[in-house]
């Protein structure tokens, strides 16, 4: 049973940081409160959280005059202001169940009950299976026929001007679709059982239920960066990760609105060069989804990495693969690069590299046409999407073998910021020449055909 | 995360706070242009669903697609079903909701956005019949404040004042449909209401909207018989199988010639049933296509054998977009825009030949002095 809040022992009191407090014979004051077990990180500064509870007010204040995305994602964040202080001020051990609990009043007020409780069910379905006591193996085939069930069952595509909510599975399919491969990963090598509600919570993610589209969040990660640090210090960095991401999303806003042409309407080299980064830069809404989505995550506790760094400012091609959606890159190491290197260790490495390189590119190809599956209904596949893959697998696949092929004391020298003017020239360049080659290969990404995109270049280089 | 970023995002939260809520005309050139582009709402339920493919901005790439799906439509109940016929989709009957704006949406029992008219028409009624697009619909604006049923009141007072019989403007509009697709629902449901006078309304966005429709459609099997676009789809040499993009390369070089068509559909099939045909162009909020494929389009328009073509796409001159547009991701007029229109379609209207019915006490000085009252209205 949970005891009420009490002082802090002695022993947990955090360093008093102005020595002359002490000196001057001031009593230290006692800062902050646990409940008995908790851990450090759990220790409650009401004035600290009333700080933080004061920005999130004012963030979603912000959200709300901009109408910043739906409804539904307006009211969960609403949602989460509202429950935030209950999940604070609770005992550590109920808080992840408290998180689900609030996972699932998300779930209904954005979805209703009819399609929630279908979620609810398949989850639990699901979950179950995880945890029966059968073989590895079977369990994830047993996963595999529900999954292909469910891919059966799937509604088609959404028609452009038709209404009808497509109904659960799109959703289920946002939960598990690739969460459950690296959940099933972990399970296969986990020496003991996981905790249910450490899965309940990775799966049923408050924030999901509002963008479909979510990063692939790592379960080992999740769960080691639960309260990682103090629970203020998540929160602000959580705070700031959504303030970020409302800003990428009013940007988005200004390109779409303001900035982006039609493709149709690129008639020389400016007018392509316009369309080419505008376009580019409407990955922006990602960005800012994400940013929003783990920001979220952060307010209860869930420390996370960055799901996106600067990556406008990449410098190279795999440094752009390091930056752009970490989440998915870390996913595509932990999943196949690495097994296939292990499984390669004994060719010589740049083969060994260059064959995980292409199992990686090969996979992110399949596996964005297999989300478009679960939340489009349609596979898209086409000849712009395999040769966007393929030419960005391509210039990574040389990258990584030049990056191998370089000693490790260049490497960090090259890395490092040089104070050398020549070097930050050469910088500049190596960054507006992956910006450039990126953006170009975007456009061809979203055209509907070559022809479209090759007609695209012709129109803007006047050929 | 930097500690500046966490020190300087409250104070920027705080800024573009203050910014959604200076009043108009506070903020200067470049700045007013970015507010307008961040002002408003981005997915909110179907507007943008549903004007999807009419904002020409159909190649947005993968997770363009991808985030706007499954975006739900919000707790209000869906205002139309899809159909599989040339036209698409129907407004759903009967409805009298609230939508998620906050904008009362009702629609009659035969699917329009308006109330109740008989049928067969009560004799000593003018009907009106409106074919035309979300902006007809009055998409983004409440129940009777789009430019129709302002239309409809002022020509209803005007014609009692003047003895004239009883006047019904009745919307036929769907949202988001091509010329060739509003026609096609126009045939299926008005003309069984006995309209005395047709107005077709288009925009500059009919532009190239049949070529794109029918890229859609024909790969499902819809439309390949379509007779409103005649030897213009038939002359595109594509057979049943096509893919999407086959078709789309095929139908986009053929967009003038498929309007053509369409046009030409509307204005002889109205002809042959002896029911004048006005057609009324009007602009959208902020979005122009260019002055010459605009002139191209009255241009065609005139050609086609309308009885008459009624330019309003300067309607919105010398205005703000952000005061007229119902928010900015949007080319939908507010209420205000549609006073707007409403106000230019009565004093570009009335004079013509066509309402002569509607003023039988009328002496020639009298018209002089109610296009000079027209011009003041203030009311609509």
């Amino acid at each position: 049973m949970p005891v009420a809040l009490k002082a802090a022992s002695p022993a947990r009191r955090r360093p008093v940081r102005r020595p002359l407090a002490q000196a001057g014979g001031v009593r230290p004051r006692k800062r902050g409160r646990l409940y008995a077990g908790e851990p450090e990180n759990c220790r409650r500064r009401p004035r600290e959280f009333a700080a933080i509870l004061g920005g999130l007010v004012l963030l979603l204040a912000v959200l709300d005059a901009y109408r910043v995305e739906t409804r539904d994602f307006r009211m969960v964040v609403l949602l989460a202001t509202v429950a935030l202080p209950v999940h604070y001020l609770a005992p550590f051990r109920w808080k992840k169940p408290l998180f689900v609990a609030i996972s699932i009043v998300g779930l209904l007020l954005t979805l209703g009950p009819w399609i929630s409780a279908s979620v609810l069910g398949i989850a639990a379905v699901l979950l179950t299976i995880t945890a029966a006591p059968i073989p590895w193996v079977a369990r994830a085939g047993l996963i595999a026929t529900i999954a292909a069930g469910l891919a059966a069952m799937r509604p088609g595509p959404v028609v452009a001007g038709d209404p009808e909510i497509p109904g659960a599975i799109p959703v289920v399919a946002s939960l598990f679709m690739f969460r459950m491969v690296i959940y099933l990963y972990e399970l296969k090598h986990a020496r003991g059982r996981e905790p249910i509600v450490d899965a309940a919570s990775y799966f049923l993610l408050l924030p999901n239920f509002v963008f479909p589209h979510f990063p692939v969040v790592d379960y080992r990660t999740f769960q080691r960066g639960y309260f990682a640090r103090g629970i203020h210090e998540i929160q602000r960095t959580g705070l700031a990760m959504m303030a970020r991401g409302a800003v990428h999303l009013l940007g988005y806003r200004v390109i779409d609105r303001l900035l982006l042409i039609t493709p149709d309407a690129v008639d020389g080299p400016a007018a392509l060069a316009g369309f080419i980064v505008c376009n580019y830069l409407l990955y922006l809404r990602v960005s800012g989804q994400f940013h929003i989505a783990c920001g979220m995550l952060h307010l209860f506790g869930f420390q996370l990495p960055e799901t996106h760094h600067r990556y406008l400012l990449a410098s190279s091609f795999t440094d752009y693969w390091r930056r752009i959606n970490i989440y998915w890159k870390d996913f595509m190491i932990r999943i196949f690069f690495n097994p296939v290197v292990f499984r390669l260790k004994r060719w010589p490495q740049p083969y060994a590299l260059a064959a995980a390189t292409a199992a990686v590119f090969l996979a992110t190809w399949f596996l964005h046409a297999y989300q478009s599956f679960w939340l489009r209904g349609v596979w898209g596949f086409g000849v712009p999407d395999a040769m966007f893959w393929s030419i960005l697998g391509v210039l990574v696949l040389v990258n990584v073998q030049l990056d191998a092929r370089r000693p490790p004391a260049r490497r960090s020298r090259d890395n490092a910021t040089s104070p050398s003017a020549w070097m930050g020239v050469l910088g500049s360049l190596r960054v507006a020449a992956t910006f450039t080659t990126i953006a170009v290969l975007w456009s061809l990404w979203s055209s509907p055909s070559l022809e479209s995109w090759l007609g695209l270049l012709r129109r803007g280089l006047q050929l | 995360m930097s500690k500046l970023s966490r020190a300087a995002w409250p104070l920027l939260a705080a800024a573009l706070f203050g910014l959604r809520w200076l009043p108009d005309g506070w903020t200067p050139g470049v700045l007013a242009r970015v507010r307008w582009a961040i002002g408003c709402d981005e997915v909110e339920n179907l507007d943008r669903l549903l004007s999807h493919e009419d904002i020409e901005q159909a190649e947005r790439g993968y997770y363009d697609n991808l985030l706007d799906t499954g975006v739900r439509p919000g707790l209000a109940p869906p205002i139309a079903r899809s159909v599989a016929e040339l036209r698409q989709l129907v407004l759903r009957p009967g409805l009298a909701i609230t939508r998620n704006d906050g904008t009362t949406w009702s629609t009659n029992l035969l699917g329009m956005r308006d109330r109740s008219y008989a049928v067969p028409k009560p004799t000593g009624t003018f009907r009106i019949a409106m074919a035309g697009d979300s902006i007809g619909l009055g998409l983004g604006v409440g129940d009777g404040l789009g430019f129709e049923p302002r239309f409809e009141e002022w020509l209803v007072e005007e014609s009692r004042r003047r003895g004239g019989p009883m006047v019904e403007v009745v919307n036929l509009a769907l949202p988001g449909r091509s010329p060739g697709q509003r026609w096609d629902h126009f045939q299926k449901v008005g003309w069984p209401l006995e309209p005395d006078l047709v107005l077709f309304e288009a925009t500059d966005a009919d532009i190239g909207w049949d070529a794109r429709r029918l890229a859609e459609l024909l790969p499902r099997g819809v439309a390949w018989d379509a007779p409103i676009y005649g030897d213009a789809l038939r002359g595109a040499d594509l057979h049943p199988g096509a893919s999407a993009e086959e078709c789309r390369q095929a139908l986009i070089p053929r967009r003038w010639e498929l309007l053509e068509a369409a046009y030409h559909s509307v204005a002889a099939e109205c002809h042959a049933r002896g029911v004048p045909c006005v057609y009324v162009l009007i602009p959208r909020v902020g979005r122009f296509t260019g002055a010459k494929p605009l002139d191209r389009l009255v241009e065609l328009a005139r050609a086609s054998g309308f009885s008459a073509v009624v330019d309003l796409s300067d309607a919105f001159d010398g205005r703000d977009p952000a005061a007229l547009a119902v928010h900015p991701s949007d080319f939908h007029p507010n209420a205000e825009g549609h006073a707007l229109l409403a106000r230019r379609l009565a004093e570009t209207l009335w004079p013509l030949s066509v309402f002569d019915a509607l003023r039988p006490a009328d002496t020639p000085a009298e018209e002089v002095a109610d296009r000079e009252k027209t011009r003041e209205m203030g009311k609509l």
